[in-house]
């Protein structure tokens, strides 16, 4: 459990390195980047900082990982938490518990696993404080409850599994078409141990996820992430499952939409392997 | 993909800001039906759609017409999360003034607050709510969810019984529902000393248990004290099975879908006793056998989407043989218990709508011998509510209902002439008693959340005269006021006037009616690694025939996860409960200042769990015996009591409690083993008085000795 969940860190770490490089050098557009030192006073601005925010975070992650500083996250944090103080509003507090929950995983690459709890548990309680949670949030809080698992004494962790299971369903019964709740349906199946009923139905949902849009209709405040750690996902389980015909279809479907992503990529040399 | 949303978000946004002729611009504001602005909907041509703009946070959008033509047959299209799209002709707007749009949240997101209005609909106001993980966390508790209730620091338990007593009120104040009706008497072997630990429900069925230990909510009646609310489980996750094998029971537990939306759960149990009393001889000193054969079922069904059905029924045939010592006489005491009860509930909702049919009934025979004391009891209890249950917003919640409770209670008994002298050969006479009462209530509760922080509930109860019962008229009302802030924090509010009818039991074969007025003020924290209670209470009690009982109260509670894998926690009660009688004022019997009860809990399933737990209070008061005088024509000496009530208090009572539990993995389930040592020091905590036959030498019964209890459990899924 815990090599899976070290794992499952890691991948996290390096999917999202991949898709910000991206987003950098393949596409040659400029993100709007939140250094470290960037000052309040700017992201304070609601345009400014809810406009594609979830690349903003993205890149406060990678460039916290590069510089070993969680400062760009928190201010991000901050900035949006003093926004929604002032307007209780679904979508800010959205990003917020999204960033908290980059901000946990970067915490924990620095191995500052208290700390990383701590933001963690913080994104989570005041998502679950909104109160009336859509599909997005739903999938979002049962995408941080499964990391969570890694903090949680083993006793909790079956049902902290069913947690994770309840709202990723309802996130389906609010929107069926949304395949961040998809793509954390296979997760939490392809992580859970046989013996709780795992891994029967990790394929059906990630290649659910992977015939499903970002978006319905494009929206720089809404998320879009999913899709790409959907296929790698897929792609890993059907190596694990020594069913490589399969793998190789995925893959080539994968590498034609996302060409540069890491994870993706790294696949290719198991797959020839 | 990405590229083309970027290009598109660029387009969109850029029509926000930009200034267009006022010809070609559309204006509006887009809001939900209840008036607040939404956030980033999407606006777009139908047709077109690469011409969209989003609402900014008031709820404004602008979007530029290019060209003239657009408009003819052409829609604007409002799009978001969880609202129906919309859709706007171009050609019936009015460019020249901004226009409204109100979305109506979809379907799916009102079958959400259906689910939401499911709940109970006064469950924020309970102090502690109990999932299945929480019960089973509970230290000590051994899955048993009353159990766990005897842990919370609002339990002011003195006998050693799961049978709840919160706040300094006797158990007959307080009931337990399952289902929205009331099981009285929920432990098994209640009779027997010592292992009257095992409540009647089976932790596996629960899916959550509310704790009202005082002041509660007046959808349920009958009830003066605190309440419990257990729900059953209304989704199986996966089939499991169960047989566990200990010292003193096998049991027996399946949990099986049966379809899409029902399923079943099926246990059973067979105490015995040669085991645990072989191991344990000093408890078998005072208790010399018993046993029990129980059975339940739970059946569950989505039988449409709008109606679910549930049923519950449990039958329980419990025997006991205990050494009892009552006054002077010291002799066997056997008793024998049979009982089935059931629980019918349908349940049935439309968007706003609830209508739940709570029904139960309880079959009772039970017989105990002692000396020259024989009672047979046969109880019949019938339970029939109907409730409805109207949500007109988010904010405000209306319920309201009427219900019956009919008894029947057939005694009879052979009693001692003296109660002082009880040996076989003592006169006794019969004495029959029949009583029947029904207790129909009417009752309404509002529930209303005026701001997210802020909750309110209020709620009136009366009994009527439907039935020409002959019960004393009463009305009782109640209110509750919770306020959250800072996100973990809590402040709760409660006070009410209370009114219930006690069940006849053999030491009591009449109906009495018992009032309370309650005032009490909680703070509660709560995050995943702290939990922080206060509360400070008062309640003036009548009806009792001990006298009337002024109870206050201050409850201090921490429990804190000093790592991941350990818990310690430490309550400390400190109770002061006064008896009126005869305008005096004595200590109650529980009045025992403070109730300290400290636990340190260890989970590591990689290598054990484990959980200690030592409870210290002060004794418990008693009436000492001052003189005996002899009756010559029985041989028995009739006892003098002091005058002055309760002014005798029995040594501190101290047990340090210790269960160790280690699961396996195995391939597709679990097997649990598991030890248990009560009161591991072996601490001679005083319960009651002894007397020689002319009550000149006292000595002390005393509460459970050490035991030890082992077994195993083997879960598959």
């Amino acid at each position: 459990m815990k090599t899976t969940l070290t794992f499952l860190v890691f991948s996290f770490f390096l999917l999202n390195l991949s898709k910000a490089n991206r987003s950098y050098s393949e596409k040659g557009i400029s993100a709007i980047k939140v250094s470290p030192a960037a000052s309040l006073e700017s992201i304070n601005q609601n345009d400014t900082l809810l406009i594609n925010i979830q690349g903003k975070v993205m890149d406060a992650f990678v460039n916290g990982k590069i510089s070993k500083s969680d400062k760009g996250l928190a201010d991000i944090e901050q900035a949006l938490l003093n926004m929604y103080k002032n307007n209780n509003n679904g979508i800010i507090i959205y990003w917020y518990s999204y960033t908290c929950y980059y901000h946990s995983i970067l915490l924990i690459t620095e191995k500052e696993n208290k700390s990383s709890e701590r933001i963690l548990d913080e994104g989570i309680t005041q998502l679950k404080n909104f109160g009336n949670l859509n599909s997005e949030h739903l999938a979002l809080l049962a995408l941080m409850e499964s990391l969570s698992i890694q903090f949680a004494s083993g006793i909790e962790i079956p049902f902290i599994s069913k947690r994770v299971k309840q709202n990723v369903e309802k996130a389906l019964q609010l929107d069926s078409l949304n395949l961040r709740a998809y793509y954390v349906l296979g997760s939490n199946d392809f992580y859970s141990p046989e013996q709780y009923g795992g891994g029967k139905k990790v394929a059906n949902y990630f290649i659910k996820a992977t015939r499903l849009n970002d978006q319905s209709v494009a929206n720089p405040y809404l998320p879009s992430w999913g899709k790409n750690s959907a296929y790698e996902m897929l792609i890993r389980f059907y190596i694990n499952h020594k069913q490589f015909a399969e793998a190789k279809k995925y893959y080539q479907e994968a590498i034609i939409l996302y060409p540069d992503d890491y994870m993706i990529n790294k696949l290719a040399k198991e797959l020839i392997n | 993909m990405n590229l083309r949303i970027l290009i598109i978000t660029i387009v969109l946004v850029h029509s926000v800001n930009v200034v267009f002729s006022q010809t070609s611009l559309i204006r509006g504001h887009v809001s939900d039906k209840q008036g607040s602005n939404l956030f980033a909907v999407n606006v777009f041509l139908l047709k077109q759609s690469t011409t969209g703009t989003i609402s900014d946070m008031d709820g404004n959008f602008t979007l530029k017409i290019t060209s003239p033509k657009m408009i003819k047959g052409e829609y604007l299209v409002f799009s978001f999360i969880g609202y129906e799209p919309l859709k706007i002709a171009l050609d019936s707007i009015n460019y020249s003034v901004p226009f409204k749009v109100s979305m109506a949240e979809n379907t799916q997101t009102l079958n959400e607050v259906i689910v939401e209005g499911r709940k109970s609909i006064s469950r924020e106001f309970s102090i502690k709510e109990m999932d299945k993980l929480k019960i089973y966390l509970s230290p000590l508790a051994s899955g048993d969810p009353l159990k766990a209730v005897a842990m919370l620091p609002s339990s002011t338990n003195t006998s050693e019984t799961a049978n709840p007593e919160l706040r300094g009120s006797s158990a007959n104040r307080t009931r337990v529902f399952l289902n929205g009706v009331p099981v009285s008497n929920p432990v098994r072997n209640s009779q027997i000393n010592g292992i009257g630990f095992f409540s009647l429900f089976n932790p596996e069925l629960i899916k959550n248990m509310l704790v009202y230990p005082s002041n509660p909510p007046l959808i349920y009646g009958n009830n003066s004290a605190g309440m419990i609310d257990i729900e059953t489980e209304e989704k199986l996750e996966s089939n499991n099975y169960q047989i566990s094998v200990s010292l003193a029971t096998t049991g027996i537990s399946v949990s099986q879908k049966t379809g899409e939306k029902s399923f079943i759960q099926l246990y059973g149990n067979l105490m015995f006793s040669k085991g645990f009393l072989s191991l344990n001889p000093e408890i078998e000193e005072q208790l010399k056998n018993f046993n029990s054969n129980d059975i339940g079922l739970n059946y569950h069904n989505e039988v449409t989407k709008n109606l679910t059905l549930n049923f519950y029924n449990y039958f329980v045939s419990e025997s006991s043989d205990v050494l009892l010592n009552l006054f002077t006489w010291n002799d066997n005491a056997t008793a024998k218990t049979r009982r089935d009860f059931s629980v019918l509930n349908l349940k049935y909702h439309g968007a706003k709508n609830y209508i739940f049919l709570n029904a139960g009934t309880n079959f009772s025979s039970s017989d105990f011998y002692f000396g020259n004391i024989s009672s047979v009891c046969k109880k019949l209890q019938v339970y029939l509510s109907l409730n409805y249950k109207y949500l007109f917003s988010d904010k405000l919640y209306v319920q309201t209902g009427i219900g019956n409770e009919y008894g029947n209670f057939n005694f009879k008994d052979e009693v001692p002439v003296f109660y002082y002298a009880m040996s076989p050969e003592s006169p006794s006479f019969q004495h029959d008693t029949l009583l029947k009462n029904n207790l129909p209530e009417i009752y309404v509760y509002l529930r209303w959340k005026p701001v997210k922080s802020m909750i309110w509930g209020v709620g009136l109860r009366k009994n009527i005269n439907l039935l020409r019962t002959n019960n004393p008229e009463y009305s009782s009302l109640q209110t509750n006021l919770r306020y959250n802030f800072l996100n973990s924090h809590s402040l709760l509010f409660s006070a009410g006037r209370y009114n219930n009818l006690t069940e006849p039991n053999s030491s009591q074969e009449e109906i009495r009616l018992l009032s309370s007025n309650q005032v009490a003020i909680e703070y509660l924290f709560e995050t995943k690694k702290t939990n922080i209670n206060l509360a400070v209470y008062y309640k003036s009690e009548t009806g009792d025939t001990t006298g009337n009982r002024k109870i206050k109260g201050l409850e201090i509670y921490l429990e804190h996860y000093l790592s991941h894998t350990l818990k310690a926690s430490i309550s400390n009660t400190l109770l002061n409960s006064d008896i009126g009688f005869n305008e005096k004022l004595y200590n109650a019997e529980n009045s025992v200042g403070y109730f300290l009860v400290t636990t340190l809990s260890y989970f590591n399933p990689n290598l054990i769990n484990f959980s200690v737990a030592w409870s210290t209070r002060q004794g418990r008061s008693y009436i000492p015996v001052s003189s005996a005088i002899f009756n010559s024509n029985i041989d028995f000496y009739q006892p003098v009591y002091s005058e002055t009530t309760n002014s005798g208090r029995f040594g501190n009572y101290n047990t340090i409690n210790l269960s160790i539990n280690k699961m396996i993995n195995i391939h597709k389930g679990s097997l649990i083993v598991f030890a248990s040592i009560f009161n591991l020091l072996d601490t001679k905590n005083p319960r009651g008085m002894i007397y020689n036959k002319n009550y000149s030498v006292g000595s002390y019964d005393y509460y459970q000795k050490r035991s030890i209890y082992f077994g195993c459990m083997l879960s598959i899924k």
